[in-house]
């Protein structure tokens, strides 16, 4: 089927790059990550059909993979019973292969679901406000509060590893191609129009 | 300078390019899921949506009957204001703007533009307009939301066999469907339909 074909195609050029929003958004967790995306590729198979334009298809990816996301969290956490005011301790996935990203995944990990998924789409996929308020429904003024006071919560947790140096350039070689794109360091980004 | 940006790029770094047989499951879950669909239309089988019966719930049936209509994919050009995923069958858009939208059936001349009577009708609400009172709604979790179902009254104040179907769009707004009794449909499939249509960046509140 030719719909098929071209989905498989499609597939095959962002799944990876799905597969790594899905492992910051689920702060370093690559099962569930893989979880997020299947349930999210079953959706975009669904609605292939209606999705012609390439923006389209790559908008509703998010779109769905967010609400994949949080679908996931929810029933996870209606699965257990919390008992504990602390986070419980979890393997980090193969994904943390230094100590920066181990500190990164732990402190998404004390993020709200919805704000984590706010700086992913922000500073991973250097999506605007607008884009981002689209792909999370809701308001480009709530994307801006929760923003900004994620970066709050993660300059305090990250400081030291984002003024580490040992990180290759955005241009490097061997930098993975996605959806980013060089911003500025946090310190600029909390003063200038990165908010606006 | 490292950043937020780097550290993520560098930390989702070792995500590998995805292999050829992960891409044919893929395929192949969203072939079963589309089958799965099929079948809860065509022979009622409610397995689709996790639904949570409110207290006090009215009488929605948790069976299709055999009269209910089919929800069939939408290939027509997608109207403004909104996207479609499905129609019931025989159905066309007979109307769409940023505030609207109207879905009407075959037999629908598209006379007497302002009547809902028999027709789909969508808009983007606000949390005010929520049947509230009364009325109790049967919540089903659909693509990690809890879409609202009721049974509307009529004018004689009894189940006019109308569903109400709100799905949430965030900050307190709502996709609001209204559903004649023609379709027969479940709240199953009435959320399901509800699931196929997307508000986009185009539509705004109806006013009034």
């Amino acid at each position: 089927m030719r719909s098929d074909e071209e989905f498989r195609e499609w597939a095959a050029q962002r799944r990876q790059s799905l597969v790594r929003t899905a492992t910051l958004l689920t702060a370093g967790d690559p099962h569930t990550a893989e979880d997020v995306v299947q349930t999210a590729m079953t959706k975009m198979y669904l609605a292939w059909p209606r999705l012609r334009d390439v923006r389209d298809r790559d908008a509703y990816a998010r779109r769905v993979l967010v609400n994949a996301f949080t679908d996931e969290m929810r029933t996870s956490r209606r699965k257990r019973e919390d008992l504990r005011s602390q986070l419980p301790d979890r393997a980090v996935g193969s994904g943390a292969i230094d100590d920066d990203s181990r500190l990164l995944f732990a402190a998404l990990e004390e993020l709200p679901d919805r704000m984590r998924a706010t700086v992913v789409l922000r500073y991973f996929h250097d999506l605007s406000v607008a884009d981002t308020a689209r792909a999370l429904r809701c308001r480009p003024g709530t994307v801006k509060s929760q923003t900004a006071r994620a970066l709050e919560k993660l300059k305090h947790r990250l400081g030291p590893a984002l003024r580490d140096d040992r990180g290759l350039r955005p241009d490097h070689p061997d930098h993975p191609r996605g959806d980013t794109a060089p911003i500025p360091t946090i310190h600029a980004t909390l003063t200038a129009g990165r908010m606006s | 300078m490292s950043d937020l940006t780097t550290l993520m790029s560098r930390a989702t770094a070792t995500v590998d390019a995805t292999p050829a047989a992960v891409l044919d499951d893929d395929v192949s879950r969203g072939q079963r899921a589309r089958r799965r669909r099929t079948r809860l239309v065509g022979t009622g089988v409610a397995g689709a949506f996790a639904a949570t019966v409110a207290v006090g719930a009215p009488l929605l049936t948790s069976t299709t009957p055999a009269a209910a209509a089919e929800l069939v994919a939408y290939t027509a050009e997608q109207p403004a204001g909104f996207t479609i995923a499905e129609v019931p069958e025989g159905w066309h858009v007979l109307s769409s703007d940023r505030s609207s939208l109207m879905l009407a059936d075959g037999d629908d001349d598209g006379s007497d533009p302002n009547s809902f009577e028999g027709r789909i009708v969508a808009s983007l609400v606000g949390s005010q307009s929520l049947p509230g009172g009364d009325l109790e709604a049967q919540t089903f979790a659909v693509g990690g939301q809890e879409v609202l179902v009721y049974d509307m009254l009529g004018a004689d104040g009894g189940p006019s066999g109308t569903l109400g179907v709100f799905a949430p769009e965030g900050d307190g707004d709502y996709l609001s469907v209204q559903l004649p009794p023609e379709l027969h449909w479940t709240g199953e499939v009435a959320a399901r339909f509800v699931e196929g249509l997307d508000v986009t960046d185009d539509a705004g509140h109806t006013v009034g």
